[in-house]
């Protein structure tokens, strides 16, 4: 009867039915300072904590308050039963007392109770069916929550289980370097002449293995199509072969014996052709490098450290100007004392001259001033004689000369 | 070729940085240009043979600076590398003692050499 007392049992019922298991697993299984930190998982805790179910939780509890269970029935019918006996029997008794024809009030009453205390009975089997139905559906209620629980842990579970297994981008533990497009297509275009050999070659590769891989088939369809054919390029131009003449073969070797040209001659008009490629530097190329340069200076007995043969060159250079530069100066002051030792000559004889003449006016003008005073028609070319004298002289002297040359 | 044996008394433990006025000059050449001339230069295999047979390839002096030499497979200094494939390749080889053995062999000189060419050939064509 206590039990069925709405108030008291569902105010125990949710707590008790709903956060009991709850607080179990929570005290229980999940203990982070207990648990060592290298296990510690909430989710796989809560999974293990899960196998204890809720329902098993609640029915574990010695609560029958909260669970309808077929004692509580039995109690029920027990209950219901006392009450029809009590009416029963307050029925019987004022029957019997009818028929023995002494009426008692009291039964009456009493039947009258025992119908009221039925209705009582009657009404409480309705409230408790009422509340087994509402039971019933409670437990519904919690096993469809325990299942969404249950399936959220679970999702959860997996979920964590794909974000731990997910393949994650690793990057390099390396330093990263950023690429500047323009760097990359420079540096490109710089290693492709030494990276990749010529197309020449390439071609010229291509063209042999692929004859070499697939002879059968071009040969075969050569063969029924051009047996006489001995240059057929079936890439060059097969369209012409196709399109246009049903028996193009004589043409068609004619005119490609006639539009390539002679080995020996494409040679020429290809430079790239027969040249070799190494995809390294070559010999030459090292031995003309810097290495070989200091090689060279070290056999000289030079320390190539500090020593730059271009700077050395200038510096010769220099020299060289330097001294050229001073030679020409000197020429060329050699070349003025020169000139003004003829001028300053010059002028010497040019003075001299001068004096010489002046002398002879003066020489004149004192001759003549003689003549005047003496005799001027016999003295009149004063200066003749002198001159012819020394004339004479001079004569005598060429005469002498003669003498002693004979 | 050139100035081998005394490379290692200038040889620092960093690479040489962006070349200043002051930096002494070998030759009138930078330590940028000589090294990076040298490394290229390994990438002939002959010259590989060269130096194995100079038994410089045994000097731990000369191991010592074929190590240093691999900061130029790293930026900024990979980008110079003209011969970028066979360098770094023999670079990379030559850090093994086997390797180092082993390239007196004109054989392996040989292979190398046709592996080599093979590639330069054949690594754009790969899908």
């Amino acid at each position: 009867m206590r039990e069925f007392e709405a108030g008291d049992s569902r105010a125990r019922f949710w707590p008790e039915a709903l956060t009991k298991p709850i607080l179990n697993f929570d005290a229980q299984s999940y203990d982070p300072i207990l648990t060592p930190h290298t296990s510690y998982d909430p989710v796989e805790t809560s999974l293990v904590s899960l196998s204890r179910s809720p329902v098993r939780a609640y029915t574990s509890t010695k609560d029958y308050a909260v669970y309808p269970s077929s004692r509580a029935i039995n109690k029920m019918d027990t209950y219901i039963d006392t009450r029809f006996e009590r009416l029963e029997k307050a029925l019987a008794n004022l029957i019997d007392s009818v028929t023995k024809y002494h009426p008692s009030t009291v039964q009456a009453e009493e039947l009258k109770t025992a119908d009221d205390e039925l209705c009582k009975g009657l009404e409480e089997v309705q409230t408790h069916q009422n509340n087994h139905l509402k039971i019933q559906q409670l437990r519904q209620l919690s096993t469809s929550l325990d299942s969404q629980i249950r399936e959220t842990l679970t999702s959860l579970a997996t979920t964590r289980k794909d974000i731990v297994t997910t393949q994650v981008t690793v990057y390099p533990s390396e330093p990263n370097y950023p690429i500047v497009y323009e760097e990359l297509l420079s540096y490109a275009r710089r290693i492709s002449k030494t990276s990749m050999p010529p197309s020449a070659i390439l071609n010229a590769l291509a063209s042999t293995t692929q004859e070499s891989q697939t002879p059968l088939p071009d040969s075969q369809a050569q063969a029924g199509m051009t047996p006489s054919a001995q240059t057929p390029n079936p890439t060059q131009s097969p369209a012409p072969i196709n399109g246009v003449l049903p028996d193009p073969s004589t043409q068609q070797t004619q005119t490609s014996q006639l539009t390539s040209l002679p080995e020996n001659m494409s040679q020429f008009l290809n430079p790239l052709s027969g040249q070799l490629f190494f995809p390294w530097p070559l010999e030459d190329k090292i031995r003309s490098g810097a290495l070989a340069s200091n090689q060279i200076l070290l056999e000289q007995g030079i320390d190539p450290k500090g020593y730059d043969p271009v700077a050395e060159e200038e510096r010769k250079r220099k020299e060289e100007e330097e001294r050229k530069e001073k030679e020409e100066k000197e020429k060329q002051e050699r070349a003025e004392r020169e000139r003004e030792r003829r001028e300053e000559l010059e002028r010497l004889r040019k003075e001299d001259l001068l004096r010489r003449e002046k002398e002879q006016a003066a020489f004149r003008r004192a001759s003549t001033a003689a003549g005047i005073s003496g005799d001027a028609a016999i003295n009149a070319p004063p200066s003749a004689r002198p001159e012819k004298k020394q004339f004479q002289f001079t004569n005598l002297d060429d005469l002498d000369d003669d003498d002693d040359e004979d | 070729m050139a100035s081998d044996a005394n490379r290692d008394i200038s040889m620092g433990s960093s690479p040489p940085g962006s070349a200043t006025d002051d930096e002494p000059k070998y030759g009138g050449y930078s330590r940028f240009e000589i090294e990076l001339e040298f490394v290229q230069s390994l990438a002939n295999p002959y010259y590989l043979n060269h130096l194995a047979s100079q038994k410089l390839l045994t000097q731990p002096a000369f191991i010592a600076y074929l190590a240093y030499l691999q900061y130029w497979s790293k930026p900024p200094y990979l980008k110079y590398l003209t011969y970028p494939g066979p360098t770094l390749r023999h670079l990379e080889l030559l850090q093994q003692e086997r390797f180092r053995q082993d390239i007196m062999s004109p054989d392996l000189v040989q292979r190398l050499v046709e592996d080599e060419m093979k590639a330069s050939v054949q690594w754009h064509r790969e899908p």
